[in-house]
This record gives C-alpha cells, structure tokens and sequence, in this order.
C-alpha cells in the first residue's frame, strides 16, 4: 500500500471525527469559553438530540497490546483489572469495554477533579431531564 | 424519494421500485439510502445486523448478529477528503455498496450522516447542495444505469442534495389531508429551486400508497391526486400486509413465492412494477 492510500485508508476511518473537531474549534473561536460542567451538560443533550457518542482513536502502540491480548486470551484478565479498579459491574468482555474502562481509570487517576466535575454535571442532567 | 412527511412508504417504494427496475428492465440499480439514522432500507432487505462501518466502535462490531460487511461510509463523500480519498482508493464505491439479494446494490447511511448538516451548513452556498451530483457523475455513474435516493422526509441539506443529485422527484403519498399539504409545499419549493440554482428539479411521478379500497375516502384520495397532478399516476400501492410480512423477512414482495401471494400482496407487485415502468418512461423520455 502506497503512502497516499494508507492515508486515504485513515480518513476514511477518521471522517466523523474531522467533522466534530471542525464543530469544535468552529465554536471556540471568538466565543467566551464555557464552564466544563456546563459544556459537559449541553453535551448530553446533544447526545440525546442524536449527536454521535462514537469516539476513536488510532495509536500503533496502543492497537498492538490490544490486538495482542485478544490473540493472547489475555483481555479478559485486563478487563477484570479495570473493572476492579472502578468498581464496575460485570459487561462482557470486548475490546470496546476494555477501552472505556482504561480510558476512566486513567482519568480518574490524572485528573480526578474533572471526573468529580463530570459526575456533577451528569447528575444535574438527569436531574433536569426527570422533569 | 422525497416528501417531507414521514411514514408515507418511501422507503418501502425505494425498495420495491428498485428491484423492479433491476428485475424487469435488467437495469444496474444502486439504491441509497440518505434517510438520517434510519436503516430503514437495510432492514427492507434484512440487513440490519450484518453491515457496519469502518468508523464504527467496536461495540457495534460485537453486536448480535456478528456484522460481517464492513463498508466505507457514505458520509465521507460530504467530507473535505474526499476528493482525496477517492483518489486514492480505487474500488471507493464497491466499498460503500452492499448486495440486497433481490438484484440492487445498497449505499446504507451510516451514524455520521446526522452531522453532513452541520458540515454542509458551513459550504459556501454555490456549493453546499452540488456534492451528491458530483458523487454521482464521478463515481457511480460508471457502475450504474439508474440511482434512487431514499431521502430524509425533513428540509435538510442532506435532502436539497439528493433532490440537485436526482432532478427526478418521486412522491409517494399515503392517503390523508395533511400528506396532500406537503405535496404542495413539495411543488413550491421545488420551484424555488429551480428559480434560485442552475438545477430543474421536477416531480416525475407522484402516487397513492397504503390504499384501502374499501374507504371510500382512499379512493377519493387517490382520485383527487390524480386530478390534481399532471404527473400523478392512477396507479396506486395497495394496502398489503404482506409488504410488512416480506420486510420482517428482510425482504420486498418480489422476493416471495408466486404461491403464498394473498391478492392484496400480488396487487401491490404489480402496481410497484407499474409504477416503475411508468418512471422510467418519463425519466427516459
């Protein structure tokens, strides 16, 4: 495969992220920044109005350790792991799962005032949304 | 396919006109569906639970059903690489199409097509509504004789695309007052199209659909539209529920033997293929 379509064969894969990014700086640009927790909040209601909760990432490092627990057998036991480290309720075992939780412990762990903020922003959401 | 009011049968018209078109006048045939998040048409030819997309997470991929076609997004071809991608992929448009079984090819709309609006609305307006055209006449022409677009049944950029792409309006309408409104705002606005762009869309073929002869106030719908419209059909769809029994087989009434036919589901057969003979006479003409 040429360099030219390795790299058609990326965007492709990464349309609808180009779009959101395109969204987002759109937004930022000239407007007076949003608080998270409110940012966060309209986020939910976007999602529920039909906004796309695909989020994607391409990292080699990262797609050869999963790829290779899958081959491996090993998933499961990282899986279990996570899910120990958040508390989390037994899902089955994919390598989306497996991501997510990842991606929260790491949050979690780095930047534990923003998963707080996060939290409160969701419960508010709810809480407006039940009426 | 396009009128703004939803549940009129578009899609399951889409579906049964292409076969027609495919089955009794040989043609290659593409149906795509741009109906936002709808997956009406993959479910018409039961193919929900086995297409995804290569932008999709993984969730979707583990879903029951084990999807086994992964297609190229259609939403890519409003984006700002396309022109680069499709010059770069060479078998771009087989990547987006799936078999139907019954003789047509499918472009399903993928999850992202609900953001091209947004996307669009940031086009410079000579050039917001022309992307679908050029998709056409660059891409899929080569593959194919006839393109039907399922179109979302809202005013949308998505929607102004398929009808600059088609030029060909078709209008189903199930019978009732407020159906036969949108009709009329469907005439307007396409004149104002064609007013205001270098494109001159026209409705090539309005008809009744879901019709029970029974009611009296069916038949008179059906009778008024074509009193009212030049190029209103007098061939109607019959209201069948075999049409329902065949999709929830994941397929259209072409696709069920001659012998388990009941009279209603034949009369719909045949009117679709009617309707599809008509069609293309216009559009050909």
């Amino acid at each position: 495969m040429t360099d030219d379509e390795k790299t058609a064969e990326e965007l492709l894969g990464e349309t609808a992220n180009q779009r959101f990014e395109t969204e987002a700086s759109d937004a930022q640009e000239g407007d007076e920044s949003t608080p998270l927790g409110d940012a966060i909040t309209e986020s939910y209601e976007e999602i529920d109005a039909g906004r796309s909760q695909n989020l994607t990432l391409r990292d080699d490092d990262l797609a050869a350790l999963v790829f290779g627990l899958e081959a491996s057998g090993d998933l499961d036991d990282v899986h279990e792991a996570l899910a120990d480290k958040l508390g989390a309720d037994p899902e089955k075992v994919t390598r989306a799962s497996v991501l997510r939780m990842a991606v929260r412990v790491g949050l979690r762990d780095a930047v534990p005032e923003t998963v707080q903020t996060a939290r409160e922003a969701k419960s508010e959401y709810e809480s407006e949304s039940a009426f | 396919m396009f009128v703004e009011k939803g549940g009129v049968a578009k899609t399951t018209s889409a579906g049964h006109m292409a076969v027609a078109a495919s089955k009794f006048h040989d043609l290659d045939v593409v149906l795509i569906d741009l109906a936002t998040g709808q997956k009406d048409l993959m479910a018409q030819f039961g193919l929900k639970d086995v297409v995804t997309w290569t932008n999709q997470d993984d969730d979707a991929k583990d879903a029951p059903g084990d999807p086994d076609v992964e297609l190229a997004p259609v939403s890519a071809v409003f984006g700002d690489d396309w022109e680069f991608i499709r010059s770069n992929i060479d078998n771009i448009v087989d990547r987006m199409t799936v078999a139907t079984g019954e003789g047509p090819d499918l472009i399903p709309g993928d999850p992202n097509l609900g953001s091209v609006d947004n996307q669009l609305a940031s086009v410079a307006l000579e050039d917001r509504y022309v992307v679908l055209d050029q998709f056409v006449s660059d891409d899929l022409a080569e593959h194919y004789d006839l393109v039907l677009f399922d179109l979302p049944g809202a005013d949308s950029n998505v929607a102004l695309n398929g009808v600059f792409a088609a030029s060909n309006i078709v209008a189903p309408l199930s019978p009732g007052k407020f159906e036969r409104e949108q009709l009329s705002k469907l005439e307007r606005d396409l004149e104002l199209i064609a007013q205001n762009n270098p494109v001159d869309p026209w409705l090539a073929l309005v008809f009744a659909t879901r019709l029970d002869r029974r009611q009296t106030l069916d038949v008179e719908f059906a009778e008024d539209l074509a009193d009212a419209y030049e190029t209103a059909s007098s061939e109607y769809v019959t209201k069948s529920a075999q049409v329902g029994y065949a999709q929830g087989d994941g397929m259209t009434l072409y696709g069920l033997d001659e012998d388990v036919l009941t009279n209603t589901g034949r009369e719909a057969r045949e009117s679709y293929r009617a309707l599809t003979d008509t069609l293309l006479r216009r559009i050909t003409a």
